[in-house]
């Protein structure tokens, strides 16, 4: 490689840093340079462009501007660390001079929040070299962080350990330093180096006795301890809990002006851990025969705690954030007559039928007029495939649309409806789609896709688009630069076999095109239907299809929990079993004096879902931006 | 104004606890104390609560999950007790007020005649009028109508009212319902044993050291019995670990219980008004009693609280009981659960089977009457 290529690396120059860089310090050599500072100074060096990736601490990390952050990796504690000691001459209200240790900074300032805002205390802060008998000499109290932390005498002053105290007021884990990617490298460059830090832990992970034999000797502290310290206390993955306690400290940090406003995290986007979803995979199926086998047999037989264990660990690696995201949006069925006739459909009629309909442009408008009213954002308009409807007719109404109301997002229509108005008109796929997108049309829904098998297809949906026609679409809808969501409907006549099918071709077609926002697994709902003697699908079999497809996708983003089919109970379990989002709140198609109130009380149930689980609930537009 | 963060508005939700330690403790095989069911109770990270009970569960049950065919009789809904969390009761001539005669308990029982009944389950109100022998009566009309039907009759409450209806001790009583035909006590009745919940709730309820008397003689006397947690209303992470703790401790000493039902208190048409607790509480419930009650044998979900799909979760949460195929039930349906009110038992073993669990149909004390095996 040449050296060009190689990789500036930099680390704290205490050992819990040893197990992160394992990896890249005895395998990569030669691609890596390494550098070992005091954290403060590595900090400096990566947001001055002279590290290309640093374990920053979380100071630097939450206030450098074009420093990406690599999801899920970290140095963070929950609970008593060791090395994070605040020694104290007085009681912690009473403290009047701290003397910090000014090579860690945000050592510093969860000092700062447990004096000032747990304790009540107002002290002057000095800054001084760790060596605690000078620290003491002057002032009644003394932060230490790192190693001198680790082997400070202790018989001088009475002390606290802070991730201790942290955690006692808070409940929560505490994040001392985060992976950040300089500004300015190639996304491919990034992503390479995320790959490589990840692996390196994993190194670091698996040789840990190594480490501890090693840094025991060199630092002088007994095995035992350092193999606590390292292999228990210090967290090198960030869950929930830590990145709960990293808000939480971010935001009192504003309050008490140690950082800016506008204080935050900037994550590396698009960071697949393809290396992650590969490893569960290949673990959960070794008995497996291809890929195709070995997810089917993990949907017929995984265990479903350990399945959710596994989605929930890639969720937080996608989406490091306990935010939950929902659209406000409405659905609105522009007609329901329909020529395709699938088994499954309760909702359509053949035109000449004394209850079919088709709205008016005027009917349309109204309702979302009545949707932006509300706070919403997202049409979601649908209808039968009528077979008079033509696609100047439906572009004309998208356009209507957003010319009354240009900020609506029109997520509407679905891969059969655009495969039908094809038909009828005799165009191209990529004509129609285009025409839509001229017309204003935001987003494609993944309606139709059922199973993506052409058994299944004909078996459910003959009349309906087959597998490599609704995949065709979502192809064309990428090429002219437009998004959409896949969907799987699944427990009725389709096999495990099939329902890994369909999960695969979603993901191929994703490596290809990267079309997909989202992934929307849900069960069949037999009442009403030719197919009501079938069982419904159980709560079980719906978490295990969500946390197999959350695995089996790691290419697309976010993966939508059905709480309108599974009900507000297995909805909230599905948010740890891969979901991170809750969907839209469906503003009711026939309430219309009472739309207002029903969708409020739709969003406070949501927001008590999320919340009870953990989670903050937000709202989203239907790019999964922020509203 | 500086602050301790747990009482300002900062932190006014519950917070995440990560619980590694206690999930060692747990697969290590030791007893969870007060603090540690505390933690468990707040923790959201509701995969390590269904990991820990399940290794639990799988330990005492392996891979069976429990169901009863059984059938429920509720004589009368008139209550002297007016609990503010209770839909089912009525006073003696309110609307909705019923007893049935002793006519009406026998045609009741007849007509569940000739189906394979392994238990009837007979619970009601306290009524004010009712002599002692009405309650021995009621047992003996069930008992021949249906001879081989195990009776599970009365709660603690119930038996403690009719005891001193009959100005007689627990012990006589109990004695004088098995000589009716009782086979063993319901687990109702003990919903929060904490003593200030109790007199804002109901006050007029049996405390708990007596409802723990009734089961201590029960067991004494050779009768099994149950045991429950009303959990979902006004109740603490502290009042529902000491339930537990008090539970355990009679159980170390008696042996007698056998299974445990944590019931999630349905709000609609109670005083107590509310919210039905959600998902994500019914199931740390249960998987929080799996891990606590290494004592109990069983911990059972009825399917009729829950739901059905969160029935059939609940079996990687601890639960190794579903209860019945209940043929009629109206205490719970009183309170607005929304689920059917029977399941076939082509159903109930479809989805124990769908959760990859052995189905096995028992009886009242967990014998084997029918295993119907991991697969059809």
């Amino acid at each position: 490689m040449s050296v060009y290529g190689r990789v500036r690396v930099g680390v704290m120059n205490y050992i819990l840093g040893r197990p992160l860089v394992r990896g890249l310090v005895t395998r990569r050599s030669d691609e890596v340079d390494i550098l070992e500072d005091v954290p403060a100074r590595v900090g400096e060096m990566l947001t001055v462009g002279r590290l290309d990736t640093a374990i920053a601490p979380i100071a630097v990390i939450l206030q450098a501007p074009g420093v990406d952050v690599v999801p899920g990796l970290g140095v963070s504690c929950d609970g008593p660390v060791q090395s994070i000691r605040l020694f104290h001459k007085a009681p912690l209200s009473e403290l009047r001079r701290v003397a910090l240790d000014g090579s860690s900074r945000s050592g510093a300032m969860l000092a700062r929040i447990v004096l000032e805002r747990f304790e009540g205390a107002r002290p002057e802060y000095v800054g001084r070299p760790p060596v605690l008998l000078d620290m003491l000499a002057d002032c009644d109290g003394a932060l230490l962080i790192g190693d001198p932390a680790l082997t400070a005498p202790t018989d001088l002053a009475p002390h606290v350990d802070l991730g201790e105290l942290w955690k006692r007021r808070t409940g929560l884990g505490f994040v001392f330093a985060m992976w950040g990617l300089r500004p300015g490298l190639s996304q491919q460059k990034r992503e390479r180096i995320a790959e490589l830090l990840e692996w390196s832990l994993s190194v670091g992970e698996e040789e840990l006795e190594e480490i501890v034999v090693e840094e025991s000797a060199r630092i002088g502290l007994p095995p035992d301890e350092v193999r606590a310290y390292l292999g228990e206390r210090i967290r090198y993955r960030l869950g929930p809990n830590a990145m709960n306690g990293l808000k939480l400290f971010t935001r009192l940090a504003v309050e008490q002006g140690l950082l800016p406003p506008d204080a935050g995290v900037r994550w590396l986007s698009s960071s697949p851990p393809r290396a992650l979803g590969r490893r569960v995979r290949e673990g959960a199926t070794a008995r497996g025969r291809g890929e195709e086998g070995s997810l089917a047999a993990l949907l017929e037989h995984g265990n479903l705690l350990d399945l959710g264990a596994a989605a929930d660990e890639l969720r937080f690696r996608l989406h490091p954030e306990p935010v939950v995201t929902y659209v406000v949006d409405r659905n609105i069925n522009y007609t329901n007559v329909c020529v395709s006739g699938c088994r499954f459909c309760a909702f359509y009629r053949r035109e000449g039928d004394p209850d079919a309909f088709v709205l008016t442009t005027d009917e349309v408008l109204r309702k979302v007029g009545e949707l932006v009213d509300a706070g919403g954002t997202q049409v979601l308009m649908q209808g039968g495939l009528h077979p008079k409807l033509g696609l100047d007719w439906i572009c004309a109404l998208v356009r209507d649309i957003k010319s009354a109301y240009p900020s609506v997002d029109v997520h509407s229509l679905s891969p059969p409806e655009v495969v039908h108005y094809a038909r009828t008109e005799g165009l191209p796929v990529r004509v129609v789609v285009e025409r839509l997108r001229e017309a204003g049309l935001s987003s494609l829904p993944g309606g139709g896709a059922e199973i993506l098998s052409d058994r299944v297809r004909g078996a459910v949906s003959p009349h309906k688009c087959t597998a490599d026609e609704w995949l065709g679409v979502m192809r064309e809808v990428a090429a002219v630069g437009m998004r959409g969501t896949a969907t799987m409907v699944f427990g009725h006549v389709e096999t495990m076999a099939e329902r890994a099918e369909h999960l695969l071709r979603i993901r191929d077609l994703q490596d290809e095109t990267g079309v997909f926002t989202a992934f929307i697994p849900w069960t069949f709902q037999p009442a009403n239907t030719d197919l009501a003697d079938l069982p419904p699908a159980g709560g079980h079999d719906y978490l295990r299809t969500l946390a197999v497809s959350r695995l089996a996708l790691p290419n697309v983003p976010n993966i939508q929990a059905s709480w309108v089919t599974q009900g507000a109970a297995i909805a909230q379990l599905a948010l740890r079993f891969g979901a991170n989002d809750l969907g839209g709140t469906m503003m009711e198609e026939n309430v219309v004096a009472a739309a207002g109130c029903r969708f409020r009380v739709s969003v406070e149930e949501l927001r008590a879902i999320a919340e009870e689980a953990g989670f903050e609930l937000r709202q989203r537009r239907t790019d999964y931006g922020g509203a | 104004m500086p602050g301790n963060v747990e009482s300002g508005t900062t932190l006014d939700r519950p917070l995440t606890g990560d619980v590694a330690d206690l999930e060692e403790k747990v697969l290590a095989g030791e007893r969870l104390g007060l603090a540690d069911l505390v933690r468990l109770y707040r923790t959201p990270d509701i995969l390590a609560l269904g990991r820990m009970a399940n290794r639990v569960r799988e330990r005492k049950n392996g891979n069976r999950t429990y169901f009863i065919v059984n059938a429920h009789i509720n004589p009368t809904n008139i209550c002297v007790n007016e609990c503010r969390f209770c839909a089912f009761s009525r006073s003696a001539g309110a609307d909705g007020a019923y007893a049935m005669s002793l006519e009406e308990v026998r045609e009741r029982a007849r007509a569940l005649r000739g189906r394979p009944l392994s238990e009837v389950h007979v619970v009601g109100g306290l009524h004010p009028d009712w002599p002692y022998d009405r309650y021995l009566d009621v047992l003996r009309a069930i008992r021949e109508e249906l001879p081989e039907a195990h009776l599970q009759a009365y709660t603690a409450v119930e038996v403690a009212h009719i005891a001193e209806r009959g100005g007689v001790t627990v012990e006589r009583a109990l004695r004088d319902m098995v000589e009716a035909g009782l086979g063993s006590l319901p687990g109702g009745g003990a919903e929060v044993f904490d003593r200030e919940i109790r007199s804002a709730l109901c006050p007029r309820k049996l405390s708990p050291e007596a409802w723990l008397d009734v089961h201590r003689t029960a067991h004494r006397i050779g009768l099994r019995s149950n045991a429950t947690m009303l959990y979902g209303h006004v109740e603490t992470a502290e009042q529902r670990a000491d339930h537990l703790a008090r539970l355990r401790e009679v159980q170390d000493e008696t042996g007698g219980f056998l299974a445990f039902i944590p019931l999630a208190y349905h709000p609609e048409n109670t005083p107590l008004g509310g919210k039905r607790a959600s998902g994500y509480e019914d199931l740390r419930n249960l998987a929080v009693a799996r891990v606590a009650l290494d004592d109990f044998d069983h911990v059972k979900a009825f399917w009729i609280m829950l739901g059905l799909k969160m029935a059939q979760v609940s079996q990687a949460f601890g639960v190794d009981d579903l209860d019945g195929t209940v043929v009629e039930e109206r205490i719970t349906h009183s309170a607005g659960a929304e689920t059917p009110q029977a399941l076939t038992r082509e159903e109930l073993v479809g989805l124990i089977r769908e959760a990859g669990r052995e189905p096995v149909e028992r009886d009242t004390l967990y014998n084997v009457v029918r295993h119907e095996g991991a697969d059809p």
